[in-house]
Parts: structure tokens; sequence; C-alpha cells
């Protein structure tokens, strides 16, 4: 059902298949899960396993229906992408979860910040970097001090409040 | 009789119509144009907005 | 007492001056947001979850439906001037909209869609509090199969019944689900899919898949698109007062959408443009003036407009009156409750009616806010547009991992975030909706309770989940909500080739 009037052959769609693979492991995992659980049914006969089997099997079903559609090339057609920006995201992403306690909230963010300006076509890095760096800090000040909300202080948040 | 079912699966078209080009749109991919014309949207018109 | 005492008393309520903050951050926030594209209502929501934590619980859901009311007014701004719709219920305004105002008729296009929201705002809300209690009466014999049932309806029509695939729908579907059985199981205790991971012992957070998925995946997504198209935000000349004129060709779209809208938004169906899209064809088949259509013709902008707020009204009435949401937005807005520990529903209604009535109540004052703020204020909003899209994006990820690292400061939930994140853009990308995977995710611990109940009652017999008529004419509307869509799709299919051949309906 793709918008697109003037469609190429259809042919084996490989990513899809690897969804449908996906699907699979994701269903196998469940079943497998749930054979673990003691089936404390009691007189209902459904206990807390029974749930995780149904969705197991629909998962398992859905993955056969998605490679049938895959085999047919009936998935849409994907928009074309650029990685390059998308992987700039996922880093600036990466390099917060790991400085996050090391450097702090401040510091951690404003490399978030700055990769994802850079991924939209600010690539100043030598620039954005402080920016986001001075507005994380802001942002942790406020609510960190006012709203008391638990954000992680590095060296740079006990600087500037050495209580905090 | 006929009239009113023909009035229903006209309506009931014009429904899934709607509901397949909000969701094409909300996916920011372009809905089909037999969708659009049901609706009676101008599908070069309609390509113009940035979704 | 009647709906309208209920309502009397419920405007006291929220005409204390502390609620008439709350309201009036919640317009102004979602007002913002529906300005902005790339954010919308439910991840705004989302994100303010665990900042509201330690609030007023009636105020943080009186902020909330604020900003879903003000998503739908702040949307039209950016399609009107900008011909990119800040929300998706907004795409229709821009057909007609940024026609109009680069004809210089910028002003009535935005009042007519601001007057328009208000007027269908004003109705639907009104709707809404006289239909609550008749719905909570019925409701109230609801029993746990009864509700199953009714979860497995919202489970169809929001997934498999009005995507464009089925299978894609479903599938998304239940890998909520499946997210949802991870942690502990509520009845017997035995940790579920946890693989001794101590962190997944209380389940995936909410809000972390949310902000993920609508945050995340959504900025992933855009930053990735080959054409990046330049913004022009179009100057708002002339006056910005509606003529005689286009008030009398206003007022009868204004009544049509808010009916076609409301009615959308009650229906587990999904979202408020479905209503918006019927709204635009309605008005193109009654206009008298069908030359204007494609060219800005004011009724294209009047009727959607409308039909969007009075969408977002008949989205609480399952919502409020048996705590079922149909969109992602009113998804998010249940777990609101949940964090403090209220469940929407007919109970509700009778244990706690002062935040209901209240609730209801404050949406009739937000209303008059977001008129006065989105027509006089109109020029700060248009300020708004011109942030560049690098420090947009920025700063919403900011935002979106603060709401995360605030719940809970730990790696684990920020690798959670990163890789639902990175779920959602492929889902995206292959044309997965994500609506269902949030519902999913919070629908169905409910669901699966209810059904552990309803067989516990009847001693594990599975026919009594048809035995009782409510819910066997809920189950038979759910079935023919997964079958009839497939028969039409199929015949859809037809259509399109019967097009090709030259022929016109």
């Amino acid at each position: 059902m793709s918008g697109n009037r003037h469609e190429p052959p259809r042919r084996r769609d490989t990513a899809a298949l690897i969804i449908a693979a996906g699907l699979v492991a994701v269903g196998g995992v469940m079943l497998w899960d749930s054979a673990r659980l003691a089936d404390l049914g009691g007189y209902s006969g459904v206990g807390p396993a029974s749930v995780p089997r149904v969705v197991g099997f629909a998962l398992i079903g859905l993955a056969a229906w998605t490679a049938i559609e895959a085999l047919r090339g009936d998935f849409p057609q994907r928009p074309p992408q650029n990685a390059v920006p998308v992987l700039w995201i996922v880093a600036g992403l990466a390099a917060q979860l790991m400085l996050l306690h090391v450097a702090g909230f401040s510091i951690a963010t404003g490399i978030l910040f700055a990769f994802t300006a850079r991924a939209f076509g600010k690539r100043n890095l030598a620039m954005t970097i402080p920016i986001g760096i001075v507005f994380a800090f802001v942002v942790w000040a406020i609510f960190s001090q006012l709203l008391m909300l638990h954000l992680p202080a590095g060296p740079l948040e006990h600087l500037v409040f050495p209580r905090g | 009789m006929h009239r009113a079912y023909h009035s229903l699966t006209s309506a009931l078209s014009t429904l899934r119509a709607a509901i397949a080009v909000a969701s094409a749109a909300e996916a920011h991919r372009r809905p089909a144009a037999a969708d659009l014309r049901r609706l009676g949207i101008d599908e070069t018109k309609f390509a113009a907005i940035h979704l | 007492m009647s709906a309208f005492e209920f309502l009397m008393q419920g405007l006291g309520t929220a005409a204390d001056p502390m609620m008439l903050l709350y309201a009036l951050i919640g317009v102004t926030l979602g007002t913002a947001v529906g300005v902005l594209p790339g954010i919308g209502p439910a991840l705004t929501v989302a994100l303010l979850l665990p900042v509201t934590y330690r609030l007023d619980p009636a105020g943080s859901l009186i902020m909330f439906a604020g900003i879903y009311y003000g998503g739908m007014y702040g949307g039209s701004t950016t399609s009107i001037l900008l011909n990119t719709p800040g929300e998706s219920a907004s795409i229709i305004t821009a057909l007609e909209g940024n026609k109009m105002a680069r004809k210089g008729r910028g002003g009535p296009a935005l009042a007519t869609a601001a007057i328009g929201s208000f007027i269908a705002g004003l109705i639907a809300t009104l709707l809404l509090a006289f239909l609550a209690p008749w719905i909570v009466k019925v409701a109230l014999v609801f029993g746990p199969r009864e509700y199953f049932a009714l979860m497995v309806l919202a489970f169809v029509t929001v997934s498999a019944a009005f995507g464009d695939s089925a299978l894609r729908g479903l599938t998304s579907l239940f890998l909520g689900l499946a997210l949802a059985c991870i942690g502990i199981d509520q009845l017997t205790g035995q940790a579920r899919l946890s693989f001794g991971v101590p962190e997944l012992l209380d389940g995936i957070e909410v809000t972390t898949m949310a902000v993920a998925m609508f945050a995340l995946g959504e900025a992933l997504f855009i930053a990735g698109q080959r054409l990046q198209v330049e913004d022009e935000v179009t100057a708002v000349k002339g006056s910005i007062w509606m003529s005689r004129r286009d008030w009398a060709r206003s007022w009868k779209p204004w009544l049509r959408g808010t009916f076609i809208g409301f009615p959308i938004g009650a229906m587990p169906a999904g979202g408020a443009e479905i209503g918006t899209f019927l709204s635009y064809a309605t008005e193109k088949k009654l206009t008298k003036h069908p030359e204007e259509f494609g060219n800005g013709a004011i009724e294209g902008v009047a009727g959607p407009e409308a039909a969007n707020n009075a969408s977002a009204a008949g989205t609480l009435v399952p919502l409020l009156t048996l705590g079922l949401p149909t969109s992602a937005t009113a998804a998010i807005m249940l777990a609101g409750f949940q964090q403090f520990g209220l469940q929407p529903g007919p109970l509700l209604f009778a244990t706690n009616p002062t935040l209901v009535w209240g609730l209801i109540a404050s949406l009739l004052i937000a209303n008059a806010m977001l008129l006065v703020l989105n027509l006089p204020l109109i020029g700060l909003w248009v300020k708004l547009l011109t942030v560049p899209k690098p420090w947009l994006y920025a700063g919403i990820l900011l935002f979106a991992t603060l709401g995360t690292i605030g719940a809970n400061p730990s790696a684990f939930e920020l690798g959670m975030l990163l890789g639902f994140g990175v779920l959602g853009y492929v889902m995206r990308l292959f044309g997965y909706p994500i609506a269902p995977i949030v519902v999913g995710l919070i629908l169905g611990p409910m669901a699966e309770q209810q059904l552990r109940r309803a067989l516990s009652i009847s001693q594990g017999d599975w026919t009594t989940l048809v035995q009782s008529p409510i819910a066997a004419v809920l189950l038979g509307i759910a079935a023919l909500a997964l079958i009839v869509p497939l028969i039409l799709r199929a015949r859809g299919k037809g259509e399109v080739l019967s097009q090709l051949a030259g022929e016109e309906d």
C-alpha cells in the first residue's frame, strides 16, 4: 500500500525478513521464560505464565505473516535516510549515558546537546559544546535546586554549588 | 435499501481514507493518491505541505 | 445531583487560584508544544510525569488536560504561517490556511482557527460533562469480563482496525504487550522476563518508553531525512479580524466540525487527526465556493480546527468514564492518573467527584484562556517559530533525558531510553505505528488482571467471557473491527485499480 503508482517489480525484502527473525526471537524468549514459571493457576487455570505464552505465540504468528509480506515485497518503501546525523544523536546519547556519573549532568548533557545540534546542521562543536554545557547547567540549577529533582552533580556543579 | 447500503459503504470508505491519510501523514509518509482524492484533497497541493 | 450541579461545583474547585495557575501553565505549555514542530502533547505530558510526581494530583491532571487542549490550538499557527503542521491534527489546516496567509489573509485564518477551536472546545466539553454521568451509570455494572472485553476492543481499534496495515499495527501492539509482561506478576509475585536483572523487576517505566518513542524516535527520524526543508514564516499582513463575510462562512463549519470531531475522538480510533480530514471532505462537498478550495477557502480552516478540538474533548469521555484511552495522548494521561494512584473510571466519579468535576470544569476555563492566549498574543508564538531547528531538537533531547534522569538517575534507565529510541526510529522507518506499542504497555497489565479475575470468578470457564451480553457485544464489535477493515482494505485496492483505469466514482 505505498502511495507510489509506478512501483518497482516486487522483490524479496531482506530487512523485513530480519524483522521477522527478530520477532521470532522475542516470541521464543517469552515462551522459554513462561515454561520456567511455576504455573500457579489456582482454579482459574490461568496463571502468571499464561499471558506471556499467548503473547509469545502471537509474536511468532506475526513473524510468519511478516515473512510472507516480506517475500511478496508488500512492505512500504523506506524513506531515504542519511545515516550520519542519526549516528551523531545516538553517539550523543551514549556519551551522556557514560559521562553522567563521572562528569555530572551539565557536561554530559551539554555534549548530547552539541551532538544533536550537529546532527541538525550546526557543525562547529567548539562553539556548541560550551553553549550546551552552559544551557544544561542552567537547567540543572533550576530543576535540582528549585524543583528538588535528583540530577547527578559533577565537578562543575560542585564548583558553583559546593553544598549541592 | 440499496441506496442506504450504498451511502453506508461510501461513508465507510471515506472514513477509511481519512484514517489511511492520517496514519500516513503522521508517519511522515506520502498518503496514497486515491485516498486523498476520496477526501477531496488535491494531491500536488498536499505534497507542498512540509510533513 | 444533576450534571449541571456537579459542573457548577467543579467550577468552584477549578476557580481556586492554584488550580487556575496549573491550568494557565498547562495551556501555555500546550500552545508552545503545539506551535513547535516535532513535539506533541503526548510527549510533553510524558516529559512532565516525573516532574509532577510530587505535585498536587488535581493540579497536575488539570495541567495535563490543558496541554492537550493547548496543543490543538497551537498546531494551527505553524500550519497557517509556516506550511509546517506543528501537530498531526493540524496537517489539513495547512492546505487552505497557508494559502490564505500567502494572500495576506493570515489574520482571518488564525482567527477562524482560534474562535472555531474555542466554540468546539466549549460545546464538546459541555457534551462531555452531560454524557459522562450517563456512561458512568452504565459502566457501574461492569465486572472484570466487561472491562476485559472493553480493553480487547481498544487493542483492536488502536492497532489493527485503522492503520494502513493490520500486520504492522498488531506487531506494534504485541511488542507493547510483551514489554508489559516484564517485571513482577501482580497476582502471584513471580518475576517474569527479568532474567535476573534487578532493574527489570519493577517493569518497564511508561515514561521512559513514551519519551523514547515520541521524542528520540522522532528526532532521529527527522535528523535522518534527506530532504531538509527550509521553513519560511509568512508574515501576518492586514487585519487579523474576520469580516462579516468570514463569520458567515465560518460558523456552520465550526458546528459541523464539532459534531464530526467529538464522536471520532470518543471512538477508540486513535488520534484527533482523523476527524480533521473528514471535516475537510465534508466542507468541500457542501461549500458554495468550490473554486476557492485549494486556494485558501476559510471553510477548510474553520471545520478541521473545530474538529480537532472537539476530538480532544471526545477522547476524554472514554478515558474518564471507563478508564479507556483511545489515543497515544490519552494513554499517557492514563499513566498520569496511575502515577497518583488514581484509576479513571466509574468508581472515580463516586469516590473522588471533586477531582473529576474540577478537571472537567477546568477545561472550560482553559478553553477561555486559550482563546486569549492565541488571538491577541499570536505575535509571541510566531516568534517561537524562529527558533532554528538544531537548537530546537537539541533542547528537546535535553529535556527528554532530563525527565528520565530525574525519575531514575541510573545508566540502566538511560540505556533503556536509548534502546527504545532506536526501536522507535526503526519502527518509523518501516511504517510501524507508535500508538499501539504505548497503549499495549499501559493497558496490557490491566487487561491481564481483569482476564484473570474474570476467569477465577468463573473457575476457569472461558465461556464466561461471552455470557454477559455487554461483554459479548463488545467482543463482537472487536471481532468486526478486526475483520471489516481487512475486507475494506482489499476493496480499497480494487478502487485504486478502477481509478487507474480512468474511472472516477
